[in-house]
């Protein structure tokens, strides 16, 4: 039987010191690809629920509408609804496999897999490009000065330029 | 069967669940917000309440903090069922006070599950829907008062919606054990001469744990005709899940009716021979006024440290076992003092864990 959920995607934007949960109507458009888009700095949220990284579970107020900064935001977590999240490859080429990563960015550290050639080049993984956004694949977010504190997702999108620190592993887990 | 609210923004997900509750068995009210939520949960009281938590205006979990200050609502089962779906998410329903928190999305079959437990969890703990427990002595100073008023909170707090009554003439002492300024009174009501739920609202003190206290007056007053007493307890029966009386210490009219409108009495015996032998007579008095045995419970507080008499020979004497026995602690007179019960100042303490015991 199929699970019971919305058919908005669900996502928590986290900005140095906020989280900010939302719901989305991505009418047609997969979230990264809204991320993505070069075309535009901002990012307009329907409503966004406002809590503070302190006390993450607290929801300060709720607001109708909000516009996010593309370029300030340090990632944005996906619990569950990948699909509603980023565009899958149809097919896994055999020269691309994942990795487990470790990232850092400010306030956060996030570990999981991302999927890269199988000849990495971390270099081109880090330039801006076409993608401001890496996609994390099962990824944990743990606030570094209370490690009691995590969030995880199908799908963590980290800004490239927040990252200050990206470890690869060697071998893949899966 | 149960009455299930669904409060969710989500339309659309508000009908899938009204559909899956419905096909096992339930009874859905639904709505899209907070406000209407509570009112709702207020008119119909529903067996439970499920609440979504991203919701505009008035989120999910202040939804479920109103729900439970509220007496009328505070025992329902609360289930959180949000697509913030993070363990500090679980944390915060929790720390609401929901009873259990799922994220979205659910299987059909493990949301019913969940509902189905948490429903036959809330019925085998928190016991018959409603009832009336009249705490009697005949004997003074036995410790009635610090017992119905721990007792009234230990049933609040667990989330049932309960009503304390102090039946005395006057000076009755519930209210100074709650600090409470006891500015209206049963005989108040009484000489009112109301007859509706709704018209016992303005006689009710709110006490900030949310119980309702319902004083005795400070100047002692003439007694209202006993077919009073017998209306105000069935109205609060009707109003409130939980009723305590701390009944009268004389065996007249009100006191008789106390009784009789108790699903429990609980007769208070000190260990020391005045309220053995108080005992007694009240003994015989319940049985020529035709109370069965089974709503009789013994309950011996020891308001001393040192006990007179040893409870097995109070129980040889009565004919009786006890129900429970509360130990002394020395705690409870700064309570009353203070005017904050052991129930909320020290949940732990000797005492009011052993009334705990007594209502689990
Ligand atoms: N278990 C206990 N341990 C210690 N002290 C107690 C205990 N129970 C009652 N007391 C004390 O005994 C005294 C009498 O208690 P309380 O006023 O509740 O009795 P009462 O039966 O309601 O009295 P009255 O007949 O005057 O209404 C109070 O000082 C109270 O603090
Ligand atoms: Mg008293």
């Amino acid at each position: 039987m199929s699970q019971l959920g919305s058919r908005r995607l669900t996502a928590d934007i986290f900005a140095d010191s906020h989280r900010i949960s939302t719901q989305m109507a991505l009418r047609g458009r997969v979230l990264s690809d809204s991320l993505n888009d070069a075309n535009t700095s901002y990012l307009e949220l329907d409503i966004a629920y406002v809590s503070r990284i302190d006390h993450p579970g607290e929801i300060l107020a709720d607001y109708a509408l909000s516009i996010v900064r593309k370029d300030r935001l340090t990632f944005v977590v996906v619990a569950t609804g990948l699909e509603m999240a980023i565009k899958q490859n149809a097919t896994t080429y055999a020269y691309r496999r994942q990795w487990p990563v470790f990232i850092t960015v400010p306030g956060f550290e996030i570990t999981g897999q991302i999927e890269a050639p199988t000849n990495i080049d971390l270099r081109a993984l880090m330039a801006i490009g076409v993608e401001r956004f890496i996609p994390i694949f099962n990824g944990k977010a743990t606030l570094s000065m209370n490690q009691t504190i995590q969030f995880s997702g199908e799908l963590i999108l980290i800004n490239k330029t927040a990252i200050e620190v990206l470890c690869i592993g060697d071998k893949s887990t899966q | 069967m149960a009455t299930i609210l669904v409060i969710d923004d989500d339309l659309d997900f508000q009908q899938m669940l009204r559909l899956m509750l419905q096909r096992g068995g339930h009874k859905v009210i639904t709505t899209g917000d907070g406000p209407d939520g509570l009112t709702k949960a207020k008119q119909l009281k529903p067996d439970m309440a499920i609440v979504d938590v991203m919701m505009p205006g008035m989120n999910g979990y202040q939804v479920v903090r109103k729900m439970r200050e509220d007496p009328d609502t505070a025992g329902m089962s609360i289930l959180v069922l949000t697509a913030r779906a993070q363990p500090v998410d679980r944390e915060a329903a929790l720390a609401a006070r929901a009873d259990d928190y799922i994220p979205k999305p659910v299987a059909p079959n493990e949301l019913l599950a969940k509902v189905n437990e948490l429903l036959a969890h809330h019925q085998s703990a928190q016991g018959p829907a409603k009832q009336t427990t009249s705490v009697l002595s005949l004997r003074g100073g036995v410790g009635v008062t610090s017992i119905a008023v721990n007792l009234a909170l230990g049933w609040q707090a667990r989330g049932r919606s309960t009503c304390l009554v102090d039946l005395q003439a006057g000076p009755g002492q519930a209210a100074l054990h709650l600090r409470l300024n006891a500015r209206t009174t049963w005989i108040d009501w009484a000489i009112s001469g109301d007859t509706s739920t709704n018209g016992l609202s303005k006689f009710l003190l709110p006490h900030t744990s949310g119980l309702s206290v319902l004083a005795a007056p400070i100047v002692p007053m003439n007694l209202p005709a006993p077919n009073r007493v017998t209306t105000l307890l069935e109205l609060l029966r009707e109003r409130f899940e939980r009723v305590i009386v701390d009944a009268p210490r004389i065996w007249d009219a009100t006191c008789a009716a106390a009784v009789l409108a108790a699903d429990n009495i609980w007769l208070i015996i000190a260990p020391e021979v005045g309220s053995l032998q108080s005992a007694v007579g009240v003994l015989r008095a319940l049985k020529a006024a035709r109370i069965s045995d089974e709503r009789i419970n013994l309950i011996a507080n020891q308001i001393m440290p040192n006990p007179g008499l040893v409870l097995p020979a109070i129980e040889k004497a009565l004919g009786q076992g006890f129900k429970g026995s509360l130990p002394y602690d020395e705690a409870q007179s700064g309570a009353i003092g203070q005017g904050v019960p052991l129930m909320i100042s020290q949940p732990d303490s000797l005492f009011a864990a052993a009334i705990k015991q007594l209502i689990s």
